[in-house]
């Protein structure tokens, strides 16, 4: 069994990571410790596509969250990709996480997104 | 020999324009005959060029045939030449051989023969001929084609080259525009250059071009002879003007596209070989195609309002959504035909007893009359389901309705009442096709047993009955005659087609129609399809899995899970016992594995529409290896309805249950 490949390209300004296989307690640590080489130098903004993600349990939630305070941390702005009707959306409304990101349904939305939202620094 | 007189004489009364010309091509006598041909006085014409007897167009030819008959040889090819007269076209065959006229002089002895009659009567045969096939392969493809702005591309190019070098076909949009809709050439550059004078310069419907002219009056034009005046005029400015220099046309026929009254497009001819000439009866063909043209499109515009009225109404008539009942899952589409839309009807009906009702039905006929008959014939059926407990009983009077509708209609109708209980169905079928059973095994078989005729001829009693058994996991197809008929194609083919394909299907009923619909598809389905799919999936039902208690694994208890429900419940509900099972999962696991404990075990069972998943390792449990799982537990309680964890010495036990929503419906 494979853990789950962490790909990640520049797109549209944004660094854009898409995780395909199932994002559980099983693949978590590997893809944390991927992450954080990634994003070690990264200062754009993160997009993280779960379109191609089959399947996201309370750990890989965690893992979001984990992502999401690090980043806030560096006035980094965190979006998540999710299309709508999948198990993946599901997992976050169940756990009450849905409220708790920025969650759009397409890439181009992501990245629009991002760009709208980009605030002065404070 | 003859000579002086005599052959004065002779020449005077030949039946032959003889002319004879000095070395200067001046007219020095001519015979009655040639007087004749020529329409001229001897006094007028006589010590004038014979160039002037024609017109410029013609004096190269007449030049050649004269300076050819000055040589020591002189050819005996005749040269036609052509000159107008009164509302026609003369043509003249002339030849010539050189005389003496004088001791020193060489002159011309031309001979004149008006051919006009051969040739305009060759002409007129050919254009004939011409208008003749045009005619003919035009009705032809407006009789049969389906698609009339396809047919029109068709028609412009049957004009190409036999009646025009360019032809396009306008049509008025609803919003009052101008579109050229198509267009044929004999040069490609033609068609180009027509294409960015459109681009660039669109009709105006107000202006002055023919098309918009035509479309304003609904008047045909002939424009004989364009003119640069002609082009100016329609010209919005310079650079149009250009453009439509560059295409060179000098001569146009533009025919509307009318029907009811109602002027909606134009065909245009252009002519841009200088041979072409537009006449009258040209004119009178176009015309003629045009209003066919124009009726096959009004026909097909009125058609297409219609086909949508009816096609509303029949979906207004079908149900919005199937009934949910514990341990039957249905799943049904209605497909509309390419042609008019069909009285084709499925239903689903709950009886007061728990059993199930279904319908599929076929009124004969189409369009806006058949949808409303279907519906009236949908509500007798739910009406009689309910009051009556046998499937024949209710045929039978559905039949009895049908016949005191008193519109001849027919109607074949397959009625199936399931027991889910007993595992039976009862079949009645009104001449309608078979339904096909799909046993557990994936074994299929039509259903041939309690069949009659169809409804609405007569003789409501010889409706019969049958019973067929329908255990847990069998399916049912019930489907109206659009499924399995494909043009050139036997019923029996189609038959063992769907068989084929049914069998192979997936267990999801609404998989399974997606699956039946695109295998046996095709491009061309002339009628509708009403397609009503019933599988029986147990009640209770057990899974149990066993596996190495290695985080890796779970997604293995996931899979085999989704496997097992996936055909039972819904997908919403699938991802919320995924995700709370596999929380469950991860709870015990982490624990086990970290013990290096042998194995997790997975009870699953689906009783009366009650889901319950036992999750548990086997080893003991030890109360310092603790991880906090609040967010699991979150999502588990969130997406079951009991979840209970229960810490002891045997290990980790967790317990969800949720009651699915198709029993809380039902």
């Amino acid at each position: 069994m494979t853990g789950v490949p962490v790909n990640h390209r520049s797109f549209e300004g944004c660094v854009l990571i898409d995780l395909p296989g199932d994002l559980d307690f099983a693949s978590v640590d590997d893809v944390t410790q991927t992450l954080e080489e990634i994003l070690g130098e990264a200062s754009s903004p993160i997009v993280i596509d779960l379109s191609q993600t089959t399947f996201l349990d309370s750990a890989g939630i965690s893992l979001l969250y984990e992502l999401r305070n690090s980043l806030r941390m560096r006035d980094q702005a965190l979006r998540l990709v999710i299309p709508e009707i999948t198990i993946i959306r599901r997992a976050l409304v169940l756990s009450g996480a849905a409220d708790s990101f920025r969650i759009f349904g397409s890439v181009a939305e992501a990245c629009a997104g991002v760009e709208q939202a980009l605030e002065p620094p404070a | 020999m003859l000579r002086g007189e005599a052959l004065g004489r002779l020449v005077e009364a030949a039946p032959i324009g003889i002319v004879t010309l000095d070395s200067t091509h001046r007219i020095l006598a001519w015979n009655t005959y040639a007087a004749e041909i020529l329409g001229a006085d001897e006094q007028e014409v006589l010590g004038t060029s014979v160039f002037d007897l024609f017109g410029s167009g013609q004096h190269a030819a007449l030049g050649e045939l004269l300076a050819r008959t000055g040589q020591p040889h002189p050819g005996s090819q005749p040269v036609l030449l052509c000159r107008p007269r009164a509302g026609a076209e003369q043509f003249i065959e002339v030849n010539s051989a050189q005389v003496s006229i004088g001791p020193e002089e060489q002159g011309h002895l031309v001979i004149l023969d008006d051919v006009s009659e051969r040739v305009l009567g060759d002409r007129a045969l050919r254009r004939a001929e011409q208008a003749q096939t045009f005619l003919a392969e035009a009705g032809a493809l407006l009789d049969t084609s389906p698609d009339p702005v396809q047919t029109l591309q068709r028609i412009a190019s049957l004009a190409v080259p036999a009646r025009a070098e360019l032809c396009v076909i306008d049509l008025l949009s609803d919003t009052g525009a101008i579109i050229g809709v198509a267009s044929a050439a004999v040069d490609p550059a033609f068609a180009g250059a027509l294409e960015k004078i459109r681009q660039s310069y669109p009709l105006d419907p107000e202006g002055e071009h023919p098309v918009a002219r035509v479309l304003r009056s609904g008047q045909a034009v002939r424009l004989e002879q364009m003119t640069d005046e002609t082009y100016r005029r329609i010209a919005h400015d310079p650079e149009h003007l250009a453009l439509m220099r560059g295409l060179r046309y000098h001569a146009a026929l533009v025919a509307p596209l009318t029907a009811r009254g109602r002027t909606f497009g134009a065909i245009s001819l252009l002519a841009i070989d200088p041979a072409r000439r537009y006449a009258a009866e040209d004119l009178a063909v176009l015309l003629d195609v045009a209003r066919r043209a124009a009726l096959a499109l009004d026909n097909a515009r009125l058609y297409a309002r219609e086909h949508r009225i009816a096609e509303t109404l029949q979906r207004s008539l079908l149900p919005a959504r199937l009934p949910q009942v514990p341990g039957l899952r249905f799943a049904a589409r209605y497909e509309p035909g390419e042609g008019d839309v069909g009285g084709d009807w499925y239903d689903v009906i709950p009886l007061p007893d728990g059993r199930i009702g279904c319908v599929v039905g076929d009124i004969v006929g189409r369009g806006i009359d058949a949808a409303s008959v279907m519906g009236q014939l949908r509500n007798a059926v739910r009406v009689y389901a309910l009051e009556r407990s046998s499937a024949a009983e209710v045929v039978k009077a559905v039949d009895g309705l049908a016949e005191s509708l008193g519109d001849g209609r027919m109607a074949t109708l397959l009625y199936t009442v399931i027991d889910r209980a007993g595992e039976v169905i009862e079949i009645c079928s009104a001449g309608h096709p078979p339904a096909l059973l799909i046993d557990p095994d994936g074994g299929v078989r039509y259903l041939a047993s309690g069949r009659s005729t169809p409804v609405g001829i007569g003789d409501a009693d010889r409706h019969i009955g049958a019973s067929e058994p329908f255990p847990d996991g069998s399916a049912l197809i019930m489907y109206t005659d659009g499924l399995i008929e494909r043009r050139g194609e036997t019923l029996d083919c189609g038959l063992a087609r769907l068989a084929r394909a049914a069998g192979e299907g997936p267990a999801d009923p609404s998989r399974l129609i997606a699956e039946v619909l695109a295998r046996l598809g095709s491009d061309e389905r002339p009628d509708d399809v009403a397609v009503l799919a019933i599988r029986s999936v147990s009640i209770s039902h057990d899974l149990r899995l066993t596996v190495p208690a290695d985080p890796r694994r779970v997604a293995e208890i996931r899979r085999s899970l989704r496997h097992w429900l996936e055909s039972r419940i819904e997908d919403e509900e699938l991802y919320d016992v995924l995700l709370a099972s596999s929380e469950a999962c991860a709870n015990v696991v982490q624990h086990a594995y970290a013990l290096r404990r042998g194995a997790i075990e997975v009870e699953a069972e689906l009783r009366d529409g009650e889901l319950s998943i036992l999750v548990r390792d086997r080893g003991r449990w030890r109360t310092d290896h603790v991880s906090s799982r609040g967010r699991g537990t979150v999502v588990m309680n969130a997406a079951m309805d009991e979840v209970r964890v229960s810490t002891g010495e045997a290990g980790t036990e967790v317990l969800l249950r949720r009651r699915l929503r198709a029993a809380v419906a039902a």
